[in-house]
C-alpha cells in the first residue's frame, strides 16, 4: 500500500475528527486535539535538540578561549534556568549547591526577560512607532488638477483626521459637568468607528482566511493520492 | 431618649426603638404638612429638612411628590398576594414583635423574639440559661432566679413531656405577689372565678364537684377562669376536647361488667391538677377524690382470699371522696380507706372487698379501667392504691407505716393528725396564707439559679436537703416508691412533695419522676408484658434493667409479678398474716431495699422523695420484679399510649392525648405500634380494651422506662415467654396473652403531627427547650393569618421605608418563585448541540465542499488579479543581483497552511524562477519542515542535489538553496541575526548538519545587508512585526538597501498596510493569501492568467464562501435590526 495513501487516509481522518466538533465537543475531537498538541510538542521538542543540542554543543567543544566562554556561560544559564523546573525557589532544606544555583537561575531568567523587553521595546520603537508617526505626519498635499493627486489629498486629510479622531477617543478626562464637549464627542465618536472599522477589516481578513484553510482541508478530503 | 411607645431607652440617634421598632419621635410621613421626600431612598422628611436624614440626598417638597409612588407607604389591609412562606416568616416575626411591644397577652414565641431583634436585655434567662420571653410575659419566671440555689447537673428537661409537670413548674413562682402573672394568680382560690369561656367550661358542674370535695381548702375556687389561664394551660382548646367523662362507667365495655374506675372527673377543660386547689382533707387531689358518690370503687386489683378474680367495688362518697378513699380520719392518723378500719362499713377498693370474681377473669380493677376509648381510667391509681382490706385494718403494705411508727416509717402527710392530713395542711398553708401568694408550698420552690424551680429542676443534687422523709418502705408499697403516677396523679400527687413547708427543709425536694428531666410524660398503664421502649434520650438506660430476670412464678393463683416471696426480715409484715394477700402488697420486701431514705424524708412517698431515695428504692431491680412493668415504671412518663390514643373529643383530657406525650411517644416508639391508634375502633376482646387486647408488649411499651433509667419492664416481658408465663397467669390474663401471641402485630402507626392543637397550647419557649428546631419553624411558618398581613402594613408604616426596599419586598411577595420547567431531555444530544452557529458552519461546509468537490464553474475563467503589490513583489525579486542571495523566512505554522503554501509555493517558485539563490531560515519550529516541502515541491527533484555525504556546495543544495533551519531566540535571535554574520548565527544546515561557513551560497554573505533581498513568509502579524522592527529598520539603512518583501496571508493585510509604501518604507511590497499567490504565479508565468487550475478552484471556492458567509452576516444583520424595531415599538 501507497505510503501516501495511509498518510492521506491517517490526514484524512483527523480532519474529520477535527470537523466532528461541530457537532458539538466531542471525544474524536479532543483525540485530535491532543494528537495535535502532541505531535508539535514531539517535533518541536526534536528540532531543537536537532538544531541546538547536537549542534551547538559540539561546536562548544571545538571552541577555545573567549569563544568557549561565548559559548559556554549561556550552555550554563540554560542548565540553570533548568533548574527552576525541579526548585523554583530555595527551601529550607536545600543545601549550599542549590542554595548558590537557585538565585542564580532567577538571576539568568531576569536577565532573558529583560533583555528580550529590551529587544522588543527598542524594535517597536524603531520599526513601528516611530515608522507609523513618521508615516503619519503626512504632508496634506497633492496635485489636485490629477485624480491621484485628489485622492492623494484626500487620503492624506482622512489619515490625520483619523488618526486624531482615533487618539481622541481614548481620551477618557472629562470636565467638572462630567461630559465631554460637543465636539470632543463628535470627535472621539469619529475616532471610535474609525477603530471599529479597522477591526472589522481586520476580522473580515481573518475570517478570509479561515475559509481559505478550510478550504486547503476540504481540498484535501477531495484529492486523494490514488 | 425614651421610646415614646414602650417606654424603652435607646440610644442617641436612634431613629426607632430598639424594643418595639417604633419611631422614636413622630416620624414625617406622607401627611406631614410639608414634608421633604427624599428623591433617592423615598424617606419623608420633616419640612425643615434640607437633606434626608437616611441617605443625605437633598429632599423636595411634598407637593412635588408622585401620589402613587408613596403608595407604597401607605399601609394595606391585605396583602395583595398570597404570602409566601419565607414573606410569613417575616411578617410573624414582626407581628410577635409587635405583640410584645404592645403587650399581648399572648405568650410570645421567643424564637420570633430572638428573629425580631428583641434587646438582650428584654429577655430573661430561660430555664436553662436561654432566651426567655420577655420580662414582661415570664418575669415571675426572672423573679425565682436570684435567690434560687445553684442548680446542680441540670439535666436537659424534655419539653415534649406532657405539660403537667411543666404547668406545675410554670406554677411554682416565688412568693412575690408580684412575680406572679396575673393567671397564676387567679389559679389561688381568692381570685378564682368561674370559668366563662365555654372552652374550658365543658362540663364545669362536674369540675364543680370535683373540687367542692376538697375540704380543706374552702377558700379555693373550684374553677379557674379560663381567661386567666394562658392558651398553653388551656389543654383542651375546643369545647370538643372534652375530659374523661364524668362518669366513665357508662363507657365501659359492657364486657367487662366491672363498675367503672374513679376515673377523676374532668368536667371543665382543665384537668384537676392544673388548679391550685388545695387537696381535700383526706390528703388526696381532687382527682382522688371521687366525686360521684355512687361512683364504683377504683380498680383495684381485687386479690381476695377467696378468689383472685376481682369484684367490683361500689364507693361511697360522702365526703366527696370515692369511699375507698374516706379520708375519714381513722385513729391511726390514717384515712379510713388506708387504715381499713372501715373496710366493713365502707366498701373498700381493696381486694377484700371484691366479692365476686368477673366472668371473664379479669381483676376489677383492670376490668374497671378500661374506657370508652379503651384506655385505662388512671389504672395508675388504681393499682398503685391497693387497699386490700386487712383485719387489722390496714393494708399490708400499710402495716409498716403504722401509726405507732409513723415518725419514722410514714411520710408526714400520713403521719399528720387525721383531721389534718399533712398534705392538706400544708396546702392549706400556702393557699389560705393571707401575706403569701396563696400558692400550695410545693409550688413555692425556690428558684434554681436557671430561673427553674428547684424542685423541677431535676437535678438529683437539686434536694440538697433530704425530701421529706416519705413512709418508710415499710409502709409504702413499692408500687408507691418506684411508680411513678399518671399525669394527673402525678399533678395531684405533687402536693406531697412540698418540701420547704411540709419538712422545714428550706430546699425543694424534686420527686422522682420529675428527676426523670422531662423525660417527663406521666406514665401511662403499661401492659405487663410491655417491652422497653426504644427511647432514652435524656437519661442513660440502666443496663441492669434489661436484664432483670423476670419474677419467680407466683403460687397459687397469685401471679408471679403479684407474689411477694420474700418479706424483709425484720420488718414487720402484716400482710405474711393475710394469705390472700399478694406479698407485693405486704410491702415488706423494700423496707432493705429502701434503706437509704433519711427519716426526715420519710414523709414522703419514695416516687414523691428526691431522686436518691427514689433511685436507691425505685430502680431496685427486686422491688420491680415485683410488680408489673407498668408499676415498676419509676418515672412519670408521659402516657406512652397517647400516641393511639382518640382525640380530645373522645373524652379524654388533654394531658392525655395531648400532643407533647403524642410526640414523644411517636417519635420514640415509631417502630412500636400503638394498638389503639392501630386499630382503634376494634371492639373489645375478652373485655378487654383494646390496649390490654392489642399486640402484647410493644404495643404499651412506655418511654420512660428507657428515659428514667431506673426501673424497667422485666425482662422477661422482652422474651417470648414472658415473665407472665402461662402457669402463672390467672385465667383473664391467660386470655390476654393467648389472644396477644394470636394477634400479628400491627404495622407502626403514622407518628402523629408534631404540631397540633395541643402543641399549640404549649409555650414555645418550652418547645423551644424541649422540641426539635423543626417544630419551631413550623410552628412559625405555618401560622400566617390575616392579622399577620395586617402586621405586615404596620410594619411598613411604622418604619419609613425607602422606596426601593419596599418595591423589592413587594415584588418578591408578589411575585412567587415560578418553577422552572425543566426542558424536556433532548432525544438526541447531537441534534441538540445544533445551534445557529452550527448550522451556518454546516452550510459553509458544505459549500465548500461544493465547490472543491464538484466545481461548477471553470478554474480557466479565474483571472488573476491584478494589484500594485503583486508586481512590485515580484519585479523586486526580479530586480535583485544573482550574486546575492534571497533570504526565505518561512515564518508561519499549520494554522495557515491554506494560505501560505500556495504562497510560499509561489514566492519560491519565483524566486527560482528567477535564477535566484535563496537561503531559508525560520523563526517557527515548523517552519523547518515547510520550507523543505515548499522548496521540494519547486525544485525539481533533478535539481535538488542534496548529497549529504559530500560536503555543502558540491550539489545544488548548498550552492542554489540552502536551509539553515530554525533560528532560535525570537527577539534576540533575530537581533543577532541582524547584527551578526549569517554564518556565526547559524552554524549548520537542517538537511545535512553541515558546516555552512563554507557554503558557497554563503561566501559573500557576513551579514543580512548582504543578501538580495529578504523574503517574509510569515503566518501572523507577530512574525511579521518582529521581523520589521528587529531586522527591517536596521535592512533600510543598509547601503546598499536590502528589500524587504512579504507574503502574508489576508489576515496579515491590515498589519502590513501601515509597513507598506514605497521605497522608503520598511516593508517594500507585499502580497496577500491566494489571491497573491495566484498574482505572482502569473506573473511568474509570463503574465499567462489562470494557469493554474488549483489556485483557480480554490478563488471559485473562496469567493463561494465568502458570499455565504456574507449572506450569513446579512441574514443576522437583518434579524437583528427587525428584533431591534419590534423592541422598540414594542410595550
Amino acid at each position: 500500500m501507497n505510503g501516501n495513501l495511509i498518510g492521506w487516509g491517517v490526514a484524512a481522518l483527523l480532519t474529520l475528527m477535527v470537523f466532528s466538533y461541530l457537532l458539538g465537543n466531542n471525544p474524536l475531537y479532543r483525540l485530535a486535539q491532543h494528537l495535535f498538541v502532541g505531535v508539535s510538542i514531539g517535533y518541536v521538542s526534536l528540532l531543537l535538540l536537532s538544531n541546538l543540542a547536537f549542534i551547538q554543543v559540539p561546536a562548544l567543544a571545538g571552541q577555545a578561549g573567549l569563544g568557549a566562554w561565548l559559548y559556554g556561560l549561556p550552555l550554563i544559564f540554560g542548565l540553570v534556568l533548568l533548574l527552576r523546573l525541579v526548585r523554583p525557589a530555595v527551601s529550607a532544606g536545600d543545601g549550599p549547591l542549590f542554595r548558590m544555583l537557585v538565585p542564580l537561575s532567577t538571576i539568568v531568567l531576569n536577565i532573558a526577560v529583560s533583555t528580550a523587553a529590551a529587544l522588543a521595546v527598542g524594535g517597536a520603537l524603531t520599526g513601528t512607532l516611530v515608522p507609523q508617526v513618521a508615516a503619519s505626519m503626512h504632508p496634506i498635499s497633492g496635485d489636485i488638477s490629477t485624480l491621484t493627486g485628489i485622492s492623494t489629498l484626500i487620503g492624506g486629510i482622512v489619515l490625520v483626521l483619523g488618526v486624531v479622531a482615533a487618539l481622541y477617543y481614548f481620551q477618557f478626562t472629562v470636565g467638572p459637568s462630567g461630559r465631554r464637549s460637543a465636539g470632543g464627542a463628535a470627535v472621539a465618536g469619529v475616532g471610535r468607528w474609525l477603530i471599529l472599522i479597522g477591526l472589522g477589516a481586520t476580522l473580515g481578513s481573518l475570517s478570509v482566511s479561515f475559509v481559505s484553510a478550510l478550504i486547503n482541508r476540504v481540498e484535501f478530503l477531495f484529492t486523494p493520492p490514488f | 431618649m425614651y421610646c415614646a411607645h414602650c417606654g424603652e431607652w435607646n440610644s442617641a440617634g436612634s431613629r426607632t426603638c430598639i424594643h418595639c421598632g417604633q419611631p422614636l419621635a413622630a416620624a414625617p410621613g406622607k401627611d406631614t404638612p410639608g414634608g421633604r421626600k427624599c428623591p433617592m431612598c423615598g424617606t419623608v422628611n420633616t419640612p425643615a429638612a434640607d437633606f434626608c436624614t437616611a441617605c443625605g440626598a437633598r429632599v423636595v417638597l411634598m407637593s412635588g411628590i408622585d401620589e402613587a409612588g408613596l403608595d407604597i407607604l401607605r399601609p394595606a389591609e391585605e396583602p395583595a398576594v398570597p404570602l409566601s412562606a419565607a414573606a410569613q416568616i417575616a411578617l410573624n416575626m414582626e407581628r410577635q414583635r409587635q405583640v410584645l411591644a404592645g403587650g399581648d397577652d399572648g405568650l410570645p414565641d421567643p424564637t420570633l423574639q430572638r428573629l425580631a431583634g428583641d434587646p438582650p436585655e428584654q429577655r430573661s434567662r430561660s430555664l436553662f440559661g436561654g432566651s426567655t420571653p420577655a420580662a414582661g410575659n415570664l418575669s415571675w419566671l426572672d423573679s425565682l432566679r436570684d435567690d434560687s440555689p445553684p442548680a446542680v447537673a441540670e439535666p436537659k428537661l424534655d419539653m415534649r413531656v406532657d405539660p403537667a409537670p411543666l404547668m406545675a413548674a410554670g406554677e411554682a413562682v416565688t412568693p412575690d405577689e408580684g412575680g406572679i402573672p396575673d393567671w397564676l394568680a387567679q389559679l389561688r382560690g381568692t381570685k378564682a372565678t368561674p370559668a366563662a369561656d365555654t372552652e374550658v367550661s365543658t362540663d364545669s358542674t362536674s369540675d364543680t364537684e370535683v373540687v367542692s370535695t376538697s375540704t380543706a381548702a374552702p377558700n379555693a375556687s373550684p374553677l379557674v377562669a379560663a381567661d386567666a389561664l394562658p392558651a398553653w394551660l388551656r389543654f383542651t382548646a375546643s369545647p370538643e376536647a372534652v375530659v374523661l367523662p364524668s362518669d366513665p362507667a357508662a363507657s365501659f365495655p359492657p364486657e367487662g361488667g366491672a363498675p367503672a374506675p374513679p376515673m377523676p372527673s374532668e368536667p371543665s377543660a382543665l384537668p384537676s391538677w392544673t388548679d391550685s386547689t388545695p387537696p381535700p382533707a383526706d390528703g388526696l387531689p381532687a382527682w382522688m377524690s371521687d366525686n360521684s358518690a355512687p361512683t364504683p370503687a377504683p380498680p383495684i386489683p381485687a386479690v381476695s382470699q377467696a378468689a383472685d378474680a376481682p369484684a367490683p367495688l361500689t364507693l361511697s362518697a360522702p365526703n366527696g371522696l370515692p369511699s375507698w378513699m374516706d379520708s375519714t380520719p381513722t385513729a391511726d392518723g390514717l384515712p379510713a380507706w388506708m387504715s381499713g378500719s372501715a373496710a366493713a362499713s365502707v366498701p373498700s377498693p381493696g381486694p377484700a372487698v371484691a366479692p365476686t370474681g368477673e366472668p371473664n377473669g379479669l381483676p376489677s380493677w383492670m376490668d374497671n379501667t378500661p374506657a370508652a376509648d379503651g384506655r385505662p381510667t388512671e389504672p395508675a391509681v388504681s393499682a398503685t392504691a391497693p387497699a386490700p382490706s386487712e383485719p387489722s385494718g390496714l393494708p399490708s403494705w400499710m402495716e409498716g407505716a403504722a401509726p405507732a411508727t409513723a415518725s419514722a416509717t410514714e411520710g408526714l402527710w400520713l403521719d399528720s393528725s387525721p383531721t389534718t392530713p399533712p398534705v392538706a395542711s400544708v396546702l392549706t398553708r400556702a393557699v389560705a396564707a393571707d401575706d403569701s401568694p396563696g400558692l400550695p408550698s410545693w409550688m413555692d420552690s425556690t428558684p434554681t439559679a436557671d430561673g427553674l424551680p428547684s424542685w423541677m429542676a431535676g437535678s438529683p443534687a437539686a434536694p440538697a436537703t433530704p425530701p421529706p422523709a416519705p413512709a418508710d418502705d415499710n409502709s409504702l408499697p413499692t408500687w408507691m416508691d418506684n411508680t411513678p403516677p399518671t399525669a394527673p396523679a402525678t399533678a395531684n400527687s405533687q402536693p406531697p412533695t412540698s418540701t420547704a413547708d411540709m419538712a422545714g427543709l428550706g430546699d425543694i425536694a424534686l420527686p422522682a419522676w420529675l428527676q426523670a428531666a422531662g423525660a417527663g410524660a406521666p406514665p401511662a398503664p403499661a401492659a405487663p408484658t410491655a417491652h422497653k421502649p426504644l427511647t432514652g434520650k435524656l437519661l442513660p438506660l440502666d443496663e441492669d434493667d434489661e436484664t432483670t430476670p423476670a419474677p419467680a412464678a407466683a403460687d397459687g393463683v397469685v401471679p408471679a409479678w403479684m407474689s411477694e416471696p420474700t418479706p424483709a426480715p425484720g420488718a414487720p409484715n402484716p400482710a405474711t398474716a393475710d394469705a390472700g394477700l399478694p406479698a407485693w402488697m405486704s410491702g415488706p420486701a423494700p423496707v432493705a431495699a429502701a434503706p437509704a431514705i433519711s427519716p426526715p424524708d420519710a414523709g414522703l412517698p419514695v416516687w414523691m422523695s428526691g431522686p436518691s431515695a427514689a433511685s436507691a428504692t425505685a430502680a431496685t431491680p427486686a422491688a420491680d420484679a415485683e410488680l408489673p412493668a407498668w408499676m415498676s415504671n419509676p418515672l412519670p412518663v408521659p402516657t406512652t399510649p397517647a400516641a393511639a390514643l382518640p382525640p380530645p373529643d373522645a373524652g379524654l383530657p388533654t394531658w392525655m392525648s395531648g400532643p407533647p406525650p403524642i410526640v414523644t411517644a411517636a417519635d420514640e416508639l415509631s417502630a412500636t405500634p400503638n394498638p389503639p391508634a392501630a386499630d382503634p375502633t376494634t371492639p373489645p376482646v375478652d373485655g378487654f380494651p383494646s390496649w390490654m387486647s392489642g399486640p402484647p408488649s410493644d404495643t404499651h411499651t412506655l418511654p420512660a422506662d428507657d428515659l428514667a433509667g431506673g426501673s424497667s419492664p422485666p425482662a422477661a416481658s422482652q422474651s417470648d415467654g414472658g415473665f407472665l408465663s402461662e402457669s402463672d397467669l390467672p385465667a383473664w390474663l391467660r386470655a390476654v396473652q393467648a389472644h396477644a401471641s394470636a394477634t400479628p402485630v400491627p404495622e407502626a402507626p403514622p407518628a402523629p403531627q408534631p404540631v397540633e392543637s395541643g402543641a399549640d397550647e404549649l409555650p414555645a419557649w418550652l418547645r423551644a427547650l424541649g422540641g426539635s428546631d423543626d417544630e419551631i419553624d413550623q410552628v412559625a411558618v405555618t401560622r400566617p393569618s390575616s392579622s399577620t398581613a395586617a402586621g405586615m402594613v404596620r410594619v411598613i408604616r411604622a418604619r419609613p421605608p425607602r422606596a426601593g426596599a419596599v418595591q423589592v419586598f413587594e415584588q418578591l411577595l408578589a411575585a412567587p418563585t415560578e418553577p422552572t420547567a425543566d426542558k424536556a431531555p433532548a432525544r438526541n444530544a447531537m441534534l441538540a448541540a445544533i445551534t445557529v452557529e452550527r448550522i451556518f458552519a454546516l452550510v459553509l461546509l458544505a459549500v465548500v465542499g461544493l465547490f472543491v468537490g464538484f466545481p461548477p464553474l471553470s478554474a480557466d475563467t479565474v483571472n488573476a488579479p491584478v494589484t500594485t503589490a503583486g508586481p512590485a513583489f515580484y519585479n523586486t525579486l526580479k530586480a535583485v543581483p544573482p550574486a546575492k542571495p534571497v533570504l526565505l523566512v518561512y515564518d508561519w505554522d499549520a494554522g495557515r497552511y491554506g494560505e501560505m503554501y500556495p504562497l510560499s509555493r509561489a514566492v519560491t517558485a519565483a524566486v527560482v524562477g528567477t535564477n535566484h539563490h535563496f537561503v531559508t531560515i525560520s523563526t517557527v519550529p515548523e517552519g523547518t519542515g515547510f520550507a523543505l516541502g515548499v522548496t521540494a515541491g519547486a525544485i525539481a527533484a533533478t535539481d535538488r542535489g542534496i548529497n549529504c555525504s559530500v560536503p555543502l556546495g558540491s550539489g545544488a543544495y548548498g550552492t542554489r538553496y540552502l536551509h539553515l533551519g530554525y533560528r532560535p531566540g525570537s527577539e534576540a535571535g533575530l537581533a543577532e541575526l541582524a547584527n551578526s554574520s549569517i554564518r556565526d548565527v547559524q552554524h549548520y544546515d537542517v538537511v545535512c548538519y553541515h558546516d555552512v561557513s563554507n557554503t558557497p551560497i554563503l561566501a559573500g554573505t557576513n551579514s543580512l545587508s548582504d543578501f538580495g533581498a529578504v523574503v517574509l513568509l510569515a503566518g501572523d502579524e507577530r512574525a511579521l512585526r518582529m521581523w520589521i522592527e528587529q531586522v527591517g529598520s536596521r535592512l533600510a539603512g543598509a547601503q546598499p538597501t536590502v528589500p524587504l518583501l512579504a507574503a502574508l496571508p489576508e489576515a496579515g493585510r491590515p498589519a502590513a498596510l501601515p509597513y507598506t509604501g514605497g521605497n522608503g518604507a520598511l516593508l517594500r511590497s507585499a502580497v496577500y493569501g491566494v489571491a497573491g499567490a495566484e498574482e505572482i504565479e502569473s506573473l511568474s508565468s509570463g503574465g499567462n492568467a489562470a494557469t493554474n487550475p488549483v489556485l483557480g478552484r480554490r478563488m471559485h471556492t473562496e469567493s463561494a464562501a465568502l458570499l455565504t458567509l456574507a449572506g450569513a452576516l446579512l441574514l443576522a444583520f437583518i434579524s437583528g435590526t427587525y428584533r431591534w424595531i419590534n423592541r422598540r415599538s414594542g410595550p
